[in-house]
């Protein structure tokens, strides 16, 4: 029951079981931005200010990223729908 | 390698002087730009009925077509790029040092292009963002679509991060050089920078290549990309753990015959001989053909199990796949360029540039036809028999064509508008060179 609940769950709380992306995602494919982060921070030669830059890039890009996406679809549906 | 003869002014030709070429290219691709526009707009306002792929009705069942053909292959070009680069970088291999930069900006407008391939495909665009952000704590833990747009967004952050931290020292050592009109891109990109910052941002830019070189071809390319289709028991065409391999090959070798295209393009209109050598060509050409063969034995595997006692769904579709002209003028179309960069290493014909990048342009073409058989056979020859009787066959409309032209002469925009901005070749690619006199070999 415990393996059909990680294959075809259907929502993240009908089930009292970790969902497969949950793992996927998070526990393996965010690894290596895990392993970046670490080594911005814990590496040599390192600094606190220039990592928090770097981070301040990746935050800058998703927003800007989806931001951007967001305001063209708002264009769209202002001149389409 | 001879690089003596560059220097950091070459690198900023292209920001000085707006050639003839230059806007030759620039008013084609406008056209191209303009052309998608027509027909996006024409498909925006009469409904995705005008491409057939709106209903399991009109088209054999066929529901995804050349626009998700075309994501798949805009994701894998977009993979080279930035493995060229981080591969230069974490394996030192100085020889690809003039095209990382040309490699890691090609990412940046692939992906840019597969994302608005999705758009595109859209029947309400307008509603993508909010459902996608509003159901997203949901379907991230069940849904290959969901951890599709994830990965696709750290790939692309990832890689304009690096791009970014890298770009500051250049603009730094090149500012006087640099025209005072775009002062404020400059001071931007500048922003907090302090020459102390380089170590510090070389080692960060070190373990960003390798996050990336870890990501792009083990966990997007060859994971959620085909995941969306292999993960599909009811399409036999799709299902199986062979199509992750198979992805990444077709994703690599048209990747490596991109960054040679581009770089082309720049080395024609600035006349960029000496910045871009014949040998990262060679070499470019060789991980072309390389990857390329992976890819045809790949395809020998398929056709073999496919054929040889194939289950009931699977039977349909390599039978489909070796009578299809079309198919085999992809098989063809990777195995002559194979030929013909395995004979030139070998020294059987003259290495020529031209020749190389063309080859690379076959390959590409190549697996754009793969990718869109591949999806419209596994949606064609579904399991479940479903479209059984529906009516018609895929064709790809003049709508759907028009947007592929459009993202290929907006990736073109692109880069002729970056080139006016930044230096596209990274300073220390000549500078590391400048005191060379020898070609360090093949990598």
């Amino acid at each position: 029951m415990y393996d059909v609940a990680l294959a075809v769950g259907e929502s993240v709380t009908s089930y009292n079981a970790i969902q497969p992306g949950t793992i996927v995602i998070f526990g393996l494919i965010f690894v290596p931005l895990y392993s970046v982060l670490i080594g911005w921070f814990a590496g040599e030669p390192s600094d606190a200010e220039v990592g928090f830059l770097g981070v301040g890039y990746l935050a800058t890009f998703i927003a800007s990223l989806w931001g951007g996406l967001f305001a063209l679809t708002v264009v769209l549906g202002l001149v389409f729908w | 390698m001879s690089l003596s003869g560059a220097g950091p002014e070459d690198l900023i030709r292209p920001i000085k002087k707006p050639t003839k070429k230059f806007h030759i290219v620039g008013a084609l691709a406008s056209i191209g730009v303009l052309i998608f526009a027509i027909a996006y707009g024409y498909q925006l306002s009469n409904g995705l009925a005008v491409t057939n792929l709106s209903d399991w009705g009109s088209g054999g069942g066929v529901t995804w077509g050349l626009y998700i053909g075309s994501f798949v292959w805009w994701v894998g070009i977009a993979h080279g790029g930035i493995l060229v680069s981080a591969a230069a970088r974490l394996f030192e291999l100085e020889k690809y040092e003039p095209v990382a930069r040309i490699a890691e900006l090609l990412t940046i407008g692939a992906l840019s292009m597969a994302g608005l391939m999705i758009v595109v495909h859209l029947g309400r665009p307008d509603r993508m963002v909010w459902s996608t952000v509003r159901a997203y704590p949901t379907t991230v833990h069940t849904s290959p679509l969901a951890w599709d747009l994830t990965v696709i967004t750290l790939y692309f952050v990832m890689t304009a991060t690096y791009l970014s931290l890298t770009l500051r020292s250049d603009i730094y050592q090149l500012r006087d050089k640099l025209p005072d009109i775009l002062s404020p891109v400059y001071s931007a990109v500048l922003f907090r920078y302090d020459p102390d910052e380089d170590p510090i941002v070389e080692r960060m830019a070190w373990w960003l290549s390798l996050g990336i070189i870890v990501l792009a071809p083990l966990l997007l390319h060859g994971g959620v990309i085909p995941w969306l289709f292999q993960l599909t028991p009811s399409m036999p065409g799709w299902y199986g753990g062979l199509t992750a391999p198979q992805f990444l090959s077709a994703a690599l070798t048209s990747a490596m015959g991109g960054v040679m295209f581009v770089a082309y393009i720049f080395r024609s209109i600035y006349d960029w001989d000496e910045v871009l050598p014949d040998e990262v060509f060679l070499g470019l050409g060789w991980w072309m053909g390389f990857f390329g063969l992976l890819w045809l034995w790949f395809q020998l595997q398929k056709l073999i199990t496919g054929s040889f006692a194939p289950t009931r769904d699977v039977e349909p579709v390599v039978n489909t796949m070796l009578h299809s002209n079309v198919y085999i003028a992809a098989l063809a179309m990777v195995a002559l360029p194979l030929a013909y960069v395995a004979f030139q290493h070998f020294g059987i014909i003259e290495f020529s540039v031209r020749g190389t990048v063309f080859a690379g342009i076959f390959v590409i073409l190549a697996v754009l036809i793969d990718k869109t058989l591949f999806v419209v056979e596994g949606l064609v020859y579904a399991s479940t028999r479903l479209y059984e009787n529906v009516p018609g066959a895929y064709v790809p409309t003049p709508i759907e064509m028009a947007s592929l032209v459009g993202t290929v002469s907006l990736i073109i925009l692109f880069f002729l508008t970056i080139s006016k901005l930044v230096p596209i070749v990274e300073l220390k690619a000549v500078k590391d060179h400048e005191t060379e006199t020898e070609t360090p070999g093949g990598d």
